[in-house]
């Protein structure tokens, strides 16, 4: 027995439902927490202040953890009317603790990490990212809107995430593949325990339940090379986007997008702020430039836009899809138009 | 860079304004005093641009017109035509602004072999230009050959128009300037740019340094194919609508390349290849 327990990595563990709720308690004492609640009806991401707000049963919340590394009306500075002086907030240093994001909202964090850092380093983002833990809660089963095993981002992570933890009936397995999750089963050695091979089989089990509940979508590489291929076809991206209303509620909904615009406010007479807030590339305006010129207009040119940056640059670029398969934008689009059947499309048609 | 933090600017000063057309004018910056050692080590390279702040209004991306061997101002040019830039206007000598950068790549003329080299420039366009025009005519060793084929609207919209004038007397480059509608002068022939490239029939071997309104730059093109320059010697200075500068807000890309870090500068093959039809 002994033997056998020696060969998993030390991050591999276990941890009753019990001692998880009061690794959350004590989390709250020293952290800002963000987990699952219920919120007239929907589940949302939200910051608690006690673990019993907390919900462990849920498909997805509304709301993407992105929230919590890009946010509205973050300031980037203060300047005076004079413009003779700039002062700049000193980031928050209370660490910020995300329970709960599926591993389709982890592998989008990850990715923003990368697109972060890509030529310049954000600095506004990495400060608010180096103070977070995120506690992936792996999904036993897809769920209505899902396509996870088609952008190979769920329904479980193998790599890229703190802390993940997979449901196994009487607990959940604990895996740590990060430094921040190797300190955080260190905090709490005394309510982690050790995990062996029967735990390790049920885990198994569990994922391979969790891929098998519903058929994958679309072949990636597939996507990717008709539109490496493909540069005209003008009236598919006509007949995509004809119901489109530009409302900007895919981007703004969805956990990868991290298109942002700035502005400067009035405080009062004396000062103000610049503030940077999240962007959707589908509004009128997003590439016009003053004198009236916009490359990307009209909407079919929006529409080939946006599928070319998250299914063609970023897997070019990051060797992973720039959709994660939430199925947010499906949910909450008004034009039903429906980005799964659309990439489906792309895999036959464009060819 | 000018600025230590990615987001927030250095401030400049104003040193002095220069009206150039009745809607563009040059502004001449300095750093304050304690920051002007720190502006003298981070340089910049002909092509690149600055994100200018009016504090209060917001940031527009400004190529920089002036020289990088000039060391005691920035000379940036700018046509009013949008919110931020009309602010711009209404400033004077004195005050203050945000600078960030500089930001984008540049012209490639470390990589180009030919003698010959064409400065295209429609409108506004010659701002980019003039910092590429300014550093090779001060380095006449290395580049010989200059050649300057500028088009305005009217006679009273050519930027730079003294210094344009004074290069032709001095002979440091061939200048050829046409204007839209008339009255054409001794200086300059009535007709769009397109038309000053009658007087050549084989430019193979030279370099193409266009930036100019985006009609123009199709039109441009074309001529300078049917002349036989190469298309990786067609180099074009783009512009977008930008926030950030520096890849991050996602307005300017273009396919896979942002505007902002991988551009603005282009050569025609590469626009060729992201499918960009001029």
């Amino acid at each position: 027995m002994q033997n056998q327990n020696s060969k998993f990595k030390i991050e591999d563990k276990f941890i009753s439902r019990k001692n998880l709720k009061k690794v959350l308690g004590e989390l709250l004492k020293s952290s800002r927490l963000i987990a699952p609640v219920s919120v007239y009806g929907e589940i949302v991401f939200q910051e608690v202040k006690s673990v019993e707000a907390i919900v462990f049963e849920y498909e997805n919340c509304l709301n993407a953890p992105k929230d919590y590394m890009l946010s509205n009306d973050e300031v980037l500075f203060k300047y005076s009317a004079k413009s003779s002086r700039i002062k700049k907030d000193k980031a928050s240093d209370t660490p910020l603790v995300i329970f709960g994001s599926r591993p389709c909202d982890t592998k989008a964090i990850g990715l923003l990490d990368k697109f972060f850092s890509r030529t310049f380093e954000d600095p506004l983002y990495f400060s608010k990212r180096k103070n977070t833990l995120i506690i992936t809660l792996a999904c036993r089963k897809l769920g209505r809107n899902c396509f996870c095993t088609s952008t190979k981002s769920g329904p479980c992570l193998e790599n890229g995430f703190d802390v993940q933890l997979i449901d196994i009936g009487e607990g959940f397995y604990l895996e740590a593949r990060s430094s921040r999750g190797r300190d955080f089963i260190k905090r709490f050695s005394n309510l982690i325990s050790n995990s062996d091979i029967k735990k390790k089989k049920e885990k198994e089990i569990a994922i391979k339940k969790a891929v098998e509940s519903k058929k994958t979508e679309f072949d990636l590489k597939k996507v990717y090379d008709n539109l490496d291929k493909s540069n005209t076809e003008d009236d598919f991206w006509e007949d995509l986007s004809e119901r489109c209303q530009s409302c900007g509620g895919c981007l703004l909904i969805c956990p990868t997008c991290s298109c942002f615009h700035i502005i400067d406010k009035k405080i009062n007479g004396k000062e103000g702020n610049r503030l940077r807030s999240l962007d959707a590339c589908y509004y009128e305006g997003f590439t016009r430039m003053a004198g009236g010129y916009n490359p990307t207009s009209p909407r079919p040119e929006m529409m080939r836009r946006k599928f070319y940056h998250k299914l063609w640059q970023e897997v070019g670029e990051f060797g992973e899809a720039g959709c994660t398969g939430c199925g947010r934008c499906n949910e909450i689009c008004p034009g039903n138009i429906n980005w799964l059947e659309n990439i489906k499309k792309i895999e036959k048609r464009l060819a | 860079m000018f600025n230590r933090d990615l987001y927030i600017p250095r401030i400049a000063s104003i040193k002095g304004i220069k009206g150039l057309t009745p809607d563009t004018k040059l502004f001449r910056i300095t750093f304050t005093k304690k920051d002007a050692e720190l502006s003298r080590e981070h340089d910049f390279l002909p092509g690149q641009f600055v994100q200018v702040s009016v504090f209060g209004r917001g940031e527009v991306p400004i190529s920089i017109a002036s020289s990088p061997e000039d060391k005691e101002e920035m000379g940036l040019s700018v046509r009013r035509v949008g919110f931020v830039t009309d602010a711009l206007h209404k400033l004077k000598p004195g005050d203050k602004i945000g600078i960030r950068g500089p930001y984008g790549n540049h012209f490639p003329i470390e990589d180009i072999q030919s003698r010959h080299f064409l400065f295209v420039g429609g409108g506004c366009g010659l701002a980019p230009l003039r910092s590429l025009i300014r550093y090779m005519a001060n380095n006449r060793k290395k580049f010989q050959k200059l050649t300057i084929l500028y088009g305005a609207r009217t006679s009273g919209d050519i930027l730079f128009k003294d210094e344009l004038y004074s290069m032709r007397e001095s002979k440091e480059a061939d200048v050829n300037l046409s204007v839209d509608c008339g009255p054409a002068d001794a200086l300059c022939s009535v007709g769009v740019v397109t038309t000053l490239f009658k007087k050549f029939n084989n430019l193979k071997g030279s370099a193409a340094f266009i930036c100019g309104p985006p009609a123009m730059l199709h039109f441009v093109v074309k001529e300078l194919l049917n002349l036989s320059v190469g298309e990786e010697d067609i180099i074009l200075s783009l512009e977008r609508y930008m926030k950030c500068g520096v890849g991050k807000c996602g307005h300017c890309y273009i396919k896979n390349k942002y505007v902002c870090t991988d551009g603005p500068i282009f050569s025609y093959r590469e626009l060729k290849e992201l499918g960009l039809e001029l």
